[in-house]
């Protein structure tokens, strides 16, 4: 536990920046989620979500959940979580998840990794039993097998 | 007499020729009415017991201005949070989590209740709630409220401590050019 902030409520804000632009550079660890719509650099460690907003423009090896990118991101993300590249955003480099979402319009130029792929993943299709989560199929594996 | 033939005569009603002329022109109805006052009634205000006006010591404390405009450049939200390294902001920015390294900042810095900071301050005014270490130069006013604690030497326009806080370290005036505010006075 850290020595000034004891509040565990999610939505509590401890660092909030108003103004024309920002510009922040280091090494960040952050507990939850985080909301950048300036320039960020250096490194981010985020145990919940990493929203890039729009204005974001964020230069940084990440270490996160979740995130969500509507800016720019340049560097090397490995998210436990999901990855999700908006309409807007605009993505150069490696990223290593488990699901990679990139909208339609959203740029992404680099390397995907899959974080934790299942042995059967690796076998064609028609050889293995389709167990991704959250997969709705038209007709069931068995019967296609068939 | 003889030569005459004789005309019945059928009495008719006079037609009359000559009609009067419908008056084509009409007075015009005056659009000025005479104006209704209307009633105003006034209610007296509906007194409500007032609320006792217990407020909690952090919400009194709290100084983070309120703000209405655009959403903030950069939002952490959570339990905790740390960061280190450099800071440029154009206008203003409120901690209440952990910070070290250097702070560059426009307008206004607020250091929470919650708030950590161990750094090199560069400012316009400051605000003081929490911990705060480090030397600050401040071209405008640096006020340590009752929950703060700094240790550093500070620089500034204008040092406001409040009692109860803790103030270790060295104050330097910052002695503006002397003859812009008294040649402006004077002219």
């Amino acid at each position: 536990m850290l020595k000034g902030s004891t509040n565990t409520d999610a939505n509590f804000t401890l660092l909030t920046i108003h103004g024309p632009s920002a510009k922040l550079e280091g090494k960040f660890e952050i507990a939850q989620s985080l909301h950048i719509e300036c320039e960020v650099g250096g490194e981010l460690s985020v145990g919940g979500e990493l929203l890039i907003g729009e204005r974001g423009t964020v230069k940084a090896n990440v270490q996160t959940v979740d995130a969500i990118v509507q800016g720019t991101y340049e560097g090397n993300m490995v998210a436990s979580g999901t990855v999700e590249i908006a309409p807007t955003g605009h993505v150069t480099g490696n990223i290593e998840t488990d699901s990679l979402v990139i909208a339609k319009g959203g740029f992404f130029n680099g390397n995907v990794t899959k974080k934790n792929t299942p042995q059967e993943w690796k076998l064609p299709p028609y050889r293995a039993e389709d167990r991704r989560p959250n997969l709705v199929l038209e007709t069931p594996r068995s019967t296609a097998l068939v | 007499m003889l030569g005459r033939t004789k005309t019945q005569t059928v009495y008719r009603e006079p037609q009359p020729a000559y009609r009067e002329p419908q008056p084509a022109y009409r007075e015009p109805q005056l659009a000025y009415r005479e104006p209704s006052i209307p009633t105003v009634t006034i209610e007296p205000p509906i007194e409500e017991p007032e609320a006792p006006q217990f407020l909690e010591p952090e919400a009194v404390a709290h100084t983070t201005p309120v703000r209405q405009g655009p959403p903030p450049l950069f939002k952490v939200f959570g339990g905790e949070a740390k960061l280190d390294g450099r800071f440029e902001v154009a206008e203003s920015i409120a901690i209440e989590c952990e910070l070290s390294g250097e702070l560059i900042v426009g307008g206004q810095l607020v250091i929470g209740r919650h708030g950590v900071v161990n750094a090199t301050t560069h400012t316009v005014d400051a605000v003081i709630e929490g911990c705060y270490e480090g030397t600050m130069v401040a071209s405008g006013t640096v006020e340590i409220l009752p929950t703060g604690r700094v240790n550093g030497d500070i620089e500034s326009d204008s040092l406001v401590i409040a009692k109860g806080a803790v103030f270790n370290g060295n104050v330097v005036k910052r002695v503006p050019d002397p003859t812009i505010g008294i040649a402006r006075s004077h002219r």
